[in-house]
């Protein structure tokens, strides 16, 4: 079967408007994986360029600002299903820190960071979904966690073959597979991914952003700390 | 207004078999700051690729996993063999897989002992500590009077869809009149796997391939532990540069330069 897809996408990448049509196809035949342009074109929705250009500029200097808005049709076989995304990734950096923010609201971080008053090692953190998910859903993460907290796959979308996201216990190989492009192979990936919620969660500092080099940057009940970032600081 | 035009072809050869294969072309006009791409296809690109990788294929080594990547019409293989890779060209790749085979990548530790930077690698670590600090217009530090490093810089770009950006097109590190003593206690540096350079923090990252290691310094602390070079530059099979997600190949040029260890 062949997977295709048609997309458009405006992105905003440190000060240039970026705007990029295209349409590929992908299959396997005999394990060998093949990926190509197709010329063919369909209806595809606007991209929101004037929200893009008001974010990126209303989030202000960084040392990188990229904001996109990207809407696709995926096909495989028979499956047709679209898909919407809006991304902010920003990098603030106060030296020796760079923080990355990948959420709109860049300007609680910025202040926050602004009020860092250093490192320091906090036994737990509370890491809010947004930024849990992504760390959770690369194999290597959910398996390193996986000994310390439960976590699941929420349902929610398509995979790289069309087969809905369903919800699912974060155990053994993953049953959906992630396609970021028409041009790479899809992987077993787990998607979605969150803690199973249990216990009672403790007071702990709140992650507001990571920070590169394996950090966190938390606020402690109003003072702000740059901290390591541990799988077994998870509640 | 300025256009931009890409076709590239890649392969993947898993032990002599292919495994992927992947078309990819376009077209970017630029006005102003904004950039304009689709996947317009050049049919004369094209298949100057398609000639390209005709010409690769014979030389793929059946017991490595070999990328093989044209753009435009050029050609570069990355050929890895137990987990160590290089990136060479139709004309070199049988002397290069050569020294592949040669070298057996022992883990060392980082230590105080002097380094020798055999094959070219040494371009490596000057691509890092001098042409990136160049690209992204950082002002030098003090490097040895003996030294001298070519990178010319110019806007390149990965991808039809991607920005340009002030990138590396060649680093080519030679010397003049430099001190040379070759350490009876030393590591040499065959291999190079990877490195960095983070403007945040002025350091310097090196992986090391053969043998294994990694070291971390400062632009100063790489300038001060060099302690002397000889003979021309080599050419250092492959330097396979990233920055912001777009991959470019540099070429990359250095004689034999001895360096402090860094501990």
């Amino acid at each position: 079967m062949i997977y295709r897809k048609w997309g458009r996408v405006v992105r905003w990448e440190n000060g240039t408007l970026v705007r990029v049509e295209e349409a590929g196809e992908a299959r396997e035949e005999n394990g060998v994986f093949f990926a190509q342009p197709i010329a063919e074109r369909v209806a595809l929705p606007e991209v929101d360029a004037g929200w893009v250009i008001e974010t990126a500029r209303a989030i202000g200097e960084a040392e990188r600002v990229i904001v996109t808005h990207g809407v696709a049709l995926h096909e495989y076989g028979d499956v047709r299903w679209p898909e919407e995304t809006r991304r902010v990734h920003v990098a603030l950096i106060r030296k020796p820190w760079r923080v990355l923010v990948d959420d709109v609201d860049v300007a609680t971080v910025r202040n926050a960071l602004a009020r860092c008053e250093g490192e320091r090692d906090f036994e737990h953190l509370l890491v809010p979904a947004h930024i849990a998910s992504p760390l959770l859903e690369c194999g290597g993460h959910a398996a390193a966690v996986g000994a310390s907290a439960r976590l699941e796959q929420l349902a929610g979308g398509r995979d790289g073959y069309g087969r809905p996201i369903e919800r699912h216990r974060v155990d053994g190989e993953p049953p959906n597979f992630y396609r970021p492009s028409y041009r790479v192979r899809p992987v077993r990936r787990w998607m979605n991914v969150r803690a199973i919620p249990s216990g009672t969660v403790q007071a702990a500092p709140k992650v507001l952003a990571l920070v590169d080099g394996g950090k966190a940057l938390v606020d402690d009940g109003g003072r702000v700390f740059v901290t390591p970032l541990r799988p077994d600081m998870l509640l | 207004m300025t256009t931009f035009a890409l076709a590239q072809i890649d392969e993947l050869w898993l032990q002599g078999t292919l495994a992927e294969r992947r078309l990819l072309h376009g077209r970017a006009e630029e006005r102003g700051n904004e950039i304009i791409a689709s996947d317009e296809r050049d049919d004369a690109l094209v298949t100057a690729c398609e000639a390209a990788v005709e010409r690769m294929r014979p030389f793929i080594p059946p017991d490595a996993r070999v990328r093989l990547v044209s753009r435009n019409g050029d050609a570069a293989m990355t050929v890895e063999i137990n987990g160590i890779s290089i990136v060479t060209t139709p004309e070199f790749v049988e002397s290069d897989v050569r020294l592949l085979r040669s070298v057996r990548p022992v883990t060392r530790h980082p230590s105080p002992v002097p380094l020798v930077w055999l094959n070219g690698s040494a371009a490596v670590l000057l691509h890092e500590a001098i042409g990136h600090p160049r690209e992204l217009n950082i002002a030098d530090v003090a490097w040895p009077e003996w030294l001298r490093v070519d990178c010319p810089i110019e806007l390149r770009r990965a991808s039809f869809s991607d920005v340009p950006l002030r990138r590396m097109t060649r680093v080519v590190v030679s010397q003049v009149n430099a001190p040379f003593a070759l350490p009876d206690d030393r590591i040499d540096v065959q291999l190079v796997r990877g490195g960095a350079y983070d403007p945040l923090t002025d350091v310097v990252t090196i992986d090391v391939a053969v043998p294994r290691f990694t070291f971390r310094a400062t632009r100063a602390e790489v300038a001060a532990a060099l302690l002397g070079a000889m003979g021309e530059p080599v050419r250092y099979p492959g330097v396979v540069c990233s920055r912001e997600g777009q991959e470019l190949v540099v070429g990359s040029y250095a004689p034999v330069i001895v360096t402090r260890g860094f501990a």
